[in-house]
This record gives structure tokens, C-alpha cells and sequence, in this order.
């Protein structure tokens, strides 16, 4: 009975360390948490966390920016539900000189669906409507940055870099938004089309 | 007679002795408090048809109304009531004056909407550096419509650019184009139509064909039907409670934190004004008017529909569930359902589609219908990640919870079916997404808090504590934040 018990015991105290090392290797193997508040600001500088958004696609993260790389680069946000489309801005600088590459131009896919195109040079904000549909009443949403023409600055002249540079990108801000172009057609639509 | 009072007074004692005591909902008391408050209301209308009587002559009287209505029980909603000289019901409601109309309704409405607007303003000014939000429009100086781009104008039409945001573009877009209906794409099929009528009806007086002049069509129409509104609200709650309590739940529905949707291109003031003049006119036995105005709150908001309910509730209590006293005015209350039947008529009419509303409303992923649906919110909220917007609209919920069990449970049964039906539909929609909005038109919960402000405690903690937050969301509203 005695020797019973001390089998019992040991047997437990394994089966508590196993489950212990599973969830030690479970914590290890856990995805980043990529959960994205509304309204809030990603901020890709050092003092920012986006690294927690970004995929593939990113340079290293500089003192107030990151390079986006062609030819694309990924961001994966998990946005609480929600039935309204949502708006993004997004405060980049475009990889360019004049003449020869006066913008870059910059594809925005939200879950594989181009939402606006922008042209690129100095930094400004451009933002882009995602369509509820877009969504799908889906949590996660796959932002893709997509360049045409990214270049390295040795191609260009400018020094020995040899990245194929997008546009750098300063922060991002996801917020409630409305789908303008359903509720004026025209002429708004069109301004919002062609971006800022 | 005389028997069946003694027997209503003994019943309504135990009733709320019991009620009183127990501090529980037992069904036979509320049984009983049906029939004495049918008794009341029936009182209510045989004193208006007294008064008629006196002023006209005793030929247009009913035998209906032949016995002496004196005797009847007052209702346990009549707290302190208004004349304790049993003046007749007509003087009970218009007896006090028109000062009332000045001193509780008009200054607490201008005082609280200029207050908003001075917020809104000002929240425009002091945060011009912040990024328009994307899709975002406003008026530009020409008087029309453009994107928001890059900051939010503190210069162009302020005080008509803060009240027009948001779905004000939907309303805008009815009234000045029409219905437009895209399959699978949120359209203005999903908004009911007597808000843009109205606006196209005030613009024809508006010397300006801009966007400018659509947009203050809107914000004239809803202050006019707040307006209104609150001076129903009045009357109504006069009939039941003292005049400060009634003027208390005016003043908390106008600094209540969302109000201010009240004044913006939003149809929530004319459903209001319609839902409230409604439940006025049944309450005074005018069912023809009553019938007419819920069908037109019916064409203001789908919540509009349940109103078939309550004032149903209402004419059976009035005619103390006898069918032999039901009349054809209770015909009236098909025009509720024949409004939305037109409506949905006229839409397929227009844009091919005969059920457009819900086609539309699915687009917002509405999803009517079940009644888990009030639990998808629930579990999402504990599951997801959350905003700040998601806690307002739980604590919203929550309150309104509150405050719906306790109509029920303490007010008119007409007035707690209307809250109860109100507060079921808004939660049933998979989301609470603009519940601090949609839950402004559930009046009975401001006679509720009302009733609590007689304590000066609560009253002073209310008034700051909804002034702060009203100015919080406006400004967020003024800014493009969404708030609702």
C-alpha cells in the first residue's frame, strides 16, 4: 500500500513537470501578440513596438522610422469586431529623387484586396477606406504594402545602400471610418481615390 | 358603483403593500395594477370628455362616460399629483401656464445647446493639428461637400460641420439624391425615410441649393422636433408625476451624455418627438393622432415598429381589457405596420428591392433575430480585444438594464412594454455598437432617474457626471471620433 503510494506521487510530480516543460514550449512557440486597439498609433521608430505587426518585407527599425522593402511588405493586425469599414493612415516617406524617380507608387492591400493607391515622395499622411466586405467579419487583418519600383540608393547614386527601399514609414493609426464612396458617389469618391 | 371602488381601493392597497413590503415582482400584483391603472387612465379621458362637456354642453355626451368619474382610484403612479383639487384632466396638462414651456423646456434646451456647440467648436480649434480621419468630409467654404483633408476645417461652416458627421451623411445624401441601393454594399436603403422628408420639406424655405443648405435643413428639423419633443415629454409625464419631476427627466435627457445626437443631421429627435407625442395623445384617449404619430415614428426608425405593442397595452388598460368597450379607433394602430408596409412598397418601387432595409442592414453586419443575439456582444467583449468605445457601450448597456427592469417594475405598463421592447431590439442586432445612442430614445429610463433626482445628491452627481461625458462625446463627434 505504502510502495502504491510512492508510485502515485512520483507519477504525479512527472506528470506536473511535463505539463510545466508544455507550458514553458507553448509560451516560447506563442505567436506575438498582434492584438491592435482602435484608434491607437503604431509608431515604427525605436520607441515604438510595431515590430509585433510586421511580417516580412521590414528593414530594421530606425530612430524615428522603418523601411518597408519591395517588393512588398506585410503587416498582421487582429482588429476587434466590427461593422463599419475601417479607416487607415499612414505617415510615410517615399524612396525618391528627381528626376529619375520622382515618387514611388504604393499599392495598399487589406486581405489581398487593393484598397487605394498612393504616390509617394516626401513624408505626408495618405490614407485609404477598408469596405466592411473587405473585412468579412473577420479578426485579422493582413495589411500589404506593395511597391512598383522600389530601388536601392545605389541604384540611384545616392550612397552604398543596397536595400531595395519602398517608403519609410513613421506610424500608423487604424480608426472607425465611413465608406464614402457609398454615400457620395460622386465628385467625393474621387478625391478619395486618388489618396492625399 | 360604489362596491367596485371600495373593491379597487382594497385591491390597490394590497397591491402596493405587498409590492412595498416584499420589495419583489409577484404576477398578481402586477395584474392588479394593470386594472387600476386602466381604471386611472380611464379616469384621465372621462374628465377630459367632463371638461368637454362643461365647455361645449351636455349634448355630445357619451353614455359611456353618464356615471360620476370621481370615485375612481387614483393611479400608484400618480405620486404627488399635480392638482389636488380634482381639477379636470385637460386642466391638469395645460392648466399651469405657458411658463413651463419657457422656464423648463426652452432655456434648458438653448442653455445646453449652446453649450454643445461651444464644446464642439472649440474642440475643433484646439485640436487642429489632429489628422482628419480617413473618409472623413465636411462643408468647405463653397457651401459643398469635399473630403476632410489633411486637418479638419476650424474656418468652413463650424457650427454646421460638428452636427453633420457620420451617418448625418446618409440622412444628407436621402434627402438631397434619393434612395440608392447597391446588393451586398452599406446604402441609405438601411434609413427610414420621414427624417429626409422633412429635411427636403425645410429646404424648400432655405435660400441655398449647396450642401451647406442641406445640412442646416437637417440640424433646423432636429431641433425643432427636439423641441417638440421635450415639450411632450412634458405633458406627458405631467400626467402622472409632479411638475418638477417631469421637468427633471427633461433636463436629464438633455445633458444626458449622447444629447447631443439630438441636434446633429441624426433622425433621433423626430422619433422621439413622434414616440412621445404618441404616447401623449393615447394617454389623453386621441387614438386617431396617437396612431398617426407612432406610424410616423415608424417612417423615423425601425425601433418604431414595437410601438404596436405598447399602445395596444395602453388601449386595453383604458378600456380595462373589456372588449366590449374596444372601438374602431383601435384601427389607428394599423397604421404603424401599413407605414413600414408603404415604406418597403415605395422601395421596391425605387430601387427594385422590397426587403432594401435588411439587405442594406446586413451590409453592417445587423443580423436580426435571435435571441442569442444580445449574448454574441457579450462573449465577444470578454474574448476580443477591446476599445474604450466597446466599455461605453457595455456600461451603456449595463445602466439601461437597469433602468429598463426598473420602468417595468414602477412605471405604466404601457410606458415599461415600450422600454422593455426598446431595449430587447436595440440589444439584438449581434452588437452594441451605438447602443449610448440608441438607448436616448427609451424615454421611461429618464423618468426613472428622474424620480431619483428628487434626492440632491443624485441630481447634483447626474448633471455633472452626463455634462462631462456629453462634452467628452461631442467633441470626439466634432473631430470625426467615433462616439456612436
Amino acid at each position: 500500500m505504502a510502495l502504491g503510494s510512492v508510485n502515485a506521487s512520483s507519477t504525479i510530480r512527472r506528470l506536473i513537470v511535463c505539463a510545466a516543460f508544455f507550458l514553458a514550449s507553448c509560451a516560447k512557440e506563442r505567436a506575438p501578440d498582434n492584438r491592435y486597439t482602435l484608434e491607437s498609433i503604431i509608431n515604427f521608430g525605436a520607441k515604438g513596438d510595431s515590430e509585433r505587426f510586421r511580417g516580412e518585407g521590414w528593414s530594421h527599425t530606425e530612430t524615428a522610422f522603418t523601411w518597408a522593402l519591395g517588393p512588398r511588405a506585410r503587416l498582421q493586425l487582429k482588429v476587434p469586431w466590427n461593422n463599419r469599414p475601417l479607416g487607415v493612415r499612414m505617415r510615410l516617406g517615399g524612396m525618391h529623387k528627381l528626376p529619375e524617380l520622382p515618387f514611388q507608387v504604393v499599392d495598399l492591400a487589406a486581405n489581398d484586396t487593393v484598397v487605394a493607391t498612393w504616390q509617394v515622395s516626401r513624408t505626408t499622411d495618405f490614407t485609404a477606406v477598408i469596405p466592411p466586405d473587405v473585412l468579412a467579419k473577420k479578426r485579422s487583418l493582413n495589411l500589404e504594402l506593395r511597391f512598383q519600383n522600389a530601388t536601392s540608393p545605389q541604384a540611384l547614386g545616392l550612397n552604398a545602400d543596397t536595400r531595395p527601399l519602398g517608403v519609410s514609414c513613421f506610424e500608423m493609426q487604424i480608426t472607425k471610418a465611413v465608406a464614402i464612396g457609398d454615400i457620395w458617389p460622386q465628385p467625393v469618391a474621387r478625391e478619395v481615390a486618388q489618396g492625399r | 358603483m360604489a362596491p367596485r371602488s371600495a373593491g379597487a381601493r382594497k385591491n390597490t392597497s394590497c397591491t402596493s403593500g405587498c409590492y412595498m413590503a416584499s420589495g419583489r415582482f409577484h404576477f398578481h400584483s402586477l395584474t392588479a395594477r394593470i386594472l387600476t391603472e386602466s381604471r386611472a387612465a380611464r379616469t384621465i379621458v372621462a374628465n377630459q370628455m367632463s371638461a368637454s362637456v362643461r365647455r361645449f354642453g351636455s349634448n355630445c355626451l357619451s353614455p359611456m362616460h353618464d356615471s360620476p368619474t370621481t370615485t375612481e382610484i387614483p393611479s400608484p403612479a400618480a405620486e404627488s399629483a399635480p392638482d389636488p383639487h380634482n381639477r379636470s384632466g385637460r386642466a391638469r396638462l395645460t392648466g399651469f401656464g405657458r411658463s413651463w414651456m419657457v422656464r423648463d423646456v426652452l432655456l434648458p434646451f438653448l442653455a445646453t445647446r449652446l453649450m454643445l456647440s461651444f464644446v464642439g467648436w472649440l474642440a475643433l480649434l484646439s485640436f487642429q493639428n489632429l489628422p482628419a480621419n480617413p473618409g472623413s468630409w465636411e462643408l468647405k467654404p463653397s457651401g459643398e461637400i469635399a473630403v476632410a483633408t489633411p486637418y479638419l476645417s476650424t474656418t468652413s461652416y463650424p457650427l454646421l460641420n460638428i452636427y453633420s458627421r457620420w451617418d448625418g451623411g446618409w440622412y444628407h445624401s436621402i434627402a438631397k439624391n434619393g434612395y440608392r441601393f447597391v446588393p451586398g454594399k452599406q446604402s441609405n436603403t438601411a434609413f427610414f425615410p420621414l427624417y429626409p422628408m422633412l429635411m427636403r420639406v425645410v429646404h424648400t424655405i432655405i435660400p441655398s441649393d449647396t450642401d451647406a443648405g442641406w445640412v442646416l435643413a437637417g440640424c433646423i428639423v432636429s431641433n425643432c422636433a427636439l423641441f417638440i419633443a421635450l415639450c411632450y415629454l412634458l405633458l406627458l409625464l405631467r400626467i402622472d408625476l409632479d411638475h418638477e419631476t417631469a421637468a427633471r427627466a427633461v433636463l436629464y435627457l438633455l445633458v444626458f451624455p449622447t444629447a447631443f445626437f439630438f441636434s446633429a443631421v441624426y433622425s433621433e429627435s423626430v422619433f422621439l418627438a413622434t414616440t412621445v407625442a404618441a404616447f401623449y395623445y393615447a394617454r389623453t384617449g386621441k387614438w386617431w393622432i396617437a396612431g398617426a404619430l407612432a406610424g410616423a415614428a415608424t417612417l423615423s426608425r425601425s425601433p418604431g415598429i414595437l410601438l404596436g405593442a405598447p399602445l395596444l397595452l395602453e388601449y386595453l388598460l383604458q378600456r380595462r381589457f373589456q372588449w366590449r368597450e374596444i372601438r374602431p379607433d383601435i384601427l389607428s394602430l394599423g397604421i404603424i405596420p401599413a407605414s413600414l408596409a408603404a415604406h418597403m412598397l415605395y422601395l421596391r418601387w425605387s430601387v427594385g428591392d422590397l426587403m432594401a432595409i435588411q439587405d442594406a442592414q446586413a451590409a453592417w453586419g445587423a443580423e436580426w433575430g435571435t435571441f442569442s443575439s444580445p449574448w454574441t456582444p457579450v462573449i465577444r467583449f470578454a474574448r476580443e480585444p477591446f476599445m474604450f468605445n466597446d466599455v461605453m457601450n457595455f456600461a451603456f448597456a449595463g445602466a439601461m438594464l437597469v433602468l429598463v427592469i426598473l420602468a417595468v417594475l414602477r412605471l405604466r405598463p404601457s410606458y415599461g412594454l415600450y422600454a422593455i421592447t426598446g431595449f430587447w431590439f436595440i440589444t439584438s442586432w449581434s452588437t452594441f455598437e451605438s447602443m449610448p445612442r440608441y438607448v436616448l430614445v427609451i424615454f421611461p429610463a429618464f423618468v426613472i432617474l428622474a424620480k431619483w433626482g428628487r434626492n440632491p445628491m443624485f441630481d447634483r452627481a447626474y448633471v455633472v457626471l452626463a455634462s462631462g461625458l456629453a462634452a467628452v462625446f461631442m467633441m470626439r463627434f466634432a473631430l470625426w471620433r467615433w462616439v456612436a
